[in-house]
């Protein structure tokens, strides 16, 4: 339950003039261009220009395809205007899709009716805003409860809830707050409480982390992926933060102006950027939070792992090489799985964040825990594997 | 060029509707002046009794400080010799208020919900807003004769507009990102309506009652130029006779109504957001 598939979803808004055609910028004829002052030319050229825009739908989605495994977090990542967040409520119709069709466990959603729409959102497909966008005249756990209230839950049962679905983003004990009395990042844990308490099996999370600062970011991303191996929801996050994708994704989908740039793992995204738009994002990434705060390595996959440029010791460095040199590699081999042991014990300290591509997904608080999951093969039977330690001088 | 005959034509149309709504006539007098009465009969109690509930209502809604203005003010009036007629006055106010606020609130609700009736609703509002006092009186006199019905409706048309504008002001203020949340949980229009929008459009819903009130007040004062009687009886007869201290104490009366009823609608506010509103962000 919970799988999630777009097929060929177009979105157009339609021009504030009408849905007409667009007009063309009529080019000046031979007299005018003759008897014009070039300047005089150019503003009216600019003014038709304008009018004809105005006039223009406009295109948010091209064709966008995608298809979201079960259980994982598929992360959609784009600059404002990409169209990423209308896409993401193209997926509870909250925009309804000019053409195309949405999928939720083989249920065509573009069809289904208003009423079966409100049934599936809330219990089948949870949210989580960007502004959290709580109800300030209610307490914390009223507003945890209210996907249950709107769906006419009696009231004893859906506090129960909420005071679980609280305990579970550890809140416990604030129930009887207001919003306004709670940090940015508490709001937001409130914000995914009230997702969770519906026990949908979608969730929708659109920009949650963005308004936070950098540091209860981080801590919000290292608690959603703790939550998300507790609880193992399908979850589809928005961001315009590469950083964010790459760490928080089993998949990452980057969209350019409504269309698909490029779609796959955080490590194929990151070292093989498929068009000049991924490289800039790759390459405006700071890779110090994310690479050269610690290392990355990649095992038995054909992904090129460039460390150059980094000071590590010669030994990880050399590991890399070596998988390098085995490009087809799907078998984790004791040696490289020893060798990332050693590295993450080595680090003594705590490890920030653990990311095993394509199936476990898990922050650990320390080496030994770490560890213990690399130990287990059969936790991360995907091809790759990355593990971000932190730099000793960042720490 | 022939004279437009605007004025004939309005003259018509009034007298039409006039014609129309004739059978209904008798009983919306009998029902506003019976309503005037009944609330003459609260307002004829001694005033030391109002007095107490009043300064009692201030000290609740708003502190001690209220409540001594309204105790002084209430004598001044009382010395003054104006009591009754603040009673009348009191009385016409509170029902072209009641009247006005619950006609306005939900036509506001239900022109936040749909644009389309907003936009044909706003140049008539503008139109209603913009004319002056003065122009409501000529018609309910054709309609209603001289006395409480005419000065209730015309104070009525002439203020409507504030409820529906504030109440239409607040619902589409609501934060998009918090009705679409209600959407993405599955709430039907009613749910969203009652649960998200009217909660965050009451601070402005209740700005709307207390603009309502003023400018109420100030209408009824003007309606005794059609006999609605109260403290604007005295103040047309200053005009008229060149009376001043008849004119000003009513006057002054007038002034210290309103403060108290500007504090007590606050007031009210205040407690209303405490306990069902938008808390202040801090």
């Amino acid at each position: 339950m919970g799988t999630v598939r777009l097929e060929g979803i177009w979105k157009v808004y339609e021009g504030s003039r009408g849905s007409g055609a667009p007009k063309r910028v009529r080019e000046p004829g031979p007299l005018a261009r003759k008897f014009t002052v070039r300047g005089a030319l150019d503003a009216v050229l600019a003014i038709q220009a304008a009018r004809s825009a105005r006039s223009e739908d406009v295109t948010a989605l091209k064709n966008v395809s995608l298809s979201v495994r079960e259980n994982s977090i598929y992360v959609i990542m784009g600059l404002s205007g990409s169209g990423k967040s209308t896409l993401l409520r193209c997926i509870n119709m909250l925009a309804r899709p000019t053409k195309g069709k949405v999928f939720l466990d083989d249920e065509d959603l573009t069809s289904a009716s208003e009423e079966r729409l409100r049934e599936i959102r809330g219990p089948r497909i949870a949210m989580v805003f960007q502004h959290h966008a709580l109800l300030p005249h209610r307490t914390v756990n009223s507003n945890v409860a209210f996907g249950l209230e709107l769906d006419g839950m009696p009231t004893e049962e859906r506090i129960d809830l909420a005071n679980e679905a609280l305990k579970l983003v550890q809140l416990e004990g604030w129930g009887d707050r207001y919003p306004h009395e709670l940090s940015g990042g508490m709001q937001q844990r409130v914000g995914l409480a009230r997702a969770l308490t519906t026990d949908a099996d979608v969730l929708l999370l659109d920009e949650p982390f963005s308004g936070l600062d950098p540091l209860t970011r981080r801590q919000m991303q290292i608690h959603l992926l703790d939550l998300q191996k507790r609880l193992r929801r399908t979850m589809i996050f928005v961001t315009h933060d590469i950083s964010e994708a790459v760490i928080l994704g089993d998949k990452v989908m980057i969209l350019e102006n409504g269309v698909v740039a490029q779609e796959g793992s955080p490590l194929e995204i990151v070292f093989q950027p498929a068009t000049d738009y991924v490289k800039d994002f790759v390459a405006e990434m700071d890779k110090h939070n994310l690479l050269s705060v610690g290392t990355l390595i990649d095992v038995g996959c054909r992904t090129e792992c460039s460390l150059a440029g980094h000071q590590h010791d010669t030994e990880l460095e050399q590991q890399a090489a070596v998988n390098r040199g085995n490009p087809d590699g799907h078998v984790v081999c004791t040696g490289k799985l020893q060798s990332l042991v050693q590295m993450v014990s080595a680090s003594s300290g705590s490890v920030d964040v653990l990311h095993a591509c394509g199936c476990v997904a898990q922050s650990a608080v320390d080496a030994p825990q770490v560890v213990e999951a690399l130990a287990a093969p059969e936790l991360w039977n995907g091809n790759s594997a990355a593990v971000v330690v932190p730099n000793p001088g960042s720490v | 060029m022939p004279r437009i005959p605007v004025g004939d034509f309005i003259e018509d149309v009034i007298q039409y509707l006039v014609d129309f709504l004739e059978p209904a006539n008798n009983l919306f007098v009998t029902v506003i002046d019976t309503s005037v009465d009944g609330l003459g009969l609260i307002f004829g109690l001694p005033p030391i009794l109002i007095g107490v509930v009043i300064a009692a209502a201030a000290w609740w809604v708003s502190g001690v400080g209220l409540s001594i203005y309204v105790v002084l003010s209430m004598w001044l009036i009382g010395n003054m010799g104006l009591w009754e007629k603040t009673a009348d006055t009191l009385s016409l106010l509170s029902i072209a208020v009641v009247i006005s606020l619950v006609i306005g609130i939900p036509l506001g609700m239900l022109m936040g919900e749909f644009d389309r009736f907003w936009k044909v609703a706003e140049p008539v509002l503008d139109f209603f807003q913009t004319l002056h006092p003065f122009v409501y009186l000529i018609p309910s006199v054709i309609a209603f004769g001289i006395g409480a019905a005419p000065a209730v409706t015309a104070a009525v048309l002439y203020t409507i507009p504030l409820p529906i504008r504030l109440t239409h002001l607040g619902i589409r203020s609501v934060d998009k990102e918090v009705v679409e949340a209600g959407h993405a949980f599955g709430g039907t229009r009613a749910q969203i309506l009652f649960k998200i929008k009217l909660p965050l459009a009451l601070k402005s819903i209740l700005a709307g009652m207390n603009q309502t009130i003023l400018i109420t007040l100030s209408f009824i004062v003007i309606a005794a130029l059609i006999g609605a009687g109260g403290l604007g009886e005295n103040i047309v007869r200053g005009i008229t006779r060149l009376m001043l201290p008849i004119g000003f104490e009513a006057g002054i009366a007038v002034v210290l109504i309103a403060i108290t009823l500007d504090r007590l609608s606050r007031g009210v506010t205040e407690q209303a957001m405490k306990r069902f509103g938008e808390l202040p962000e801090g």
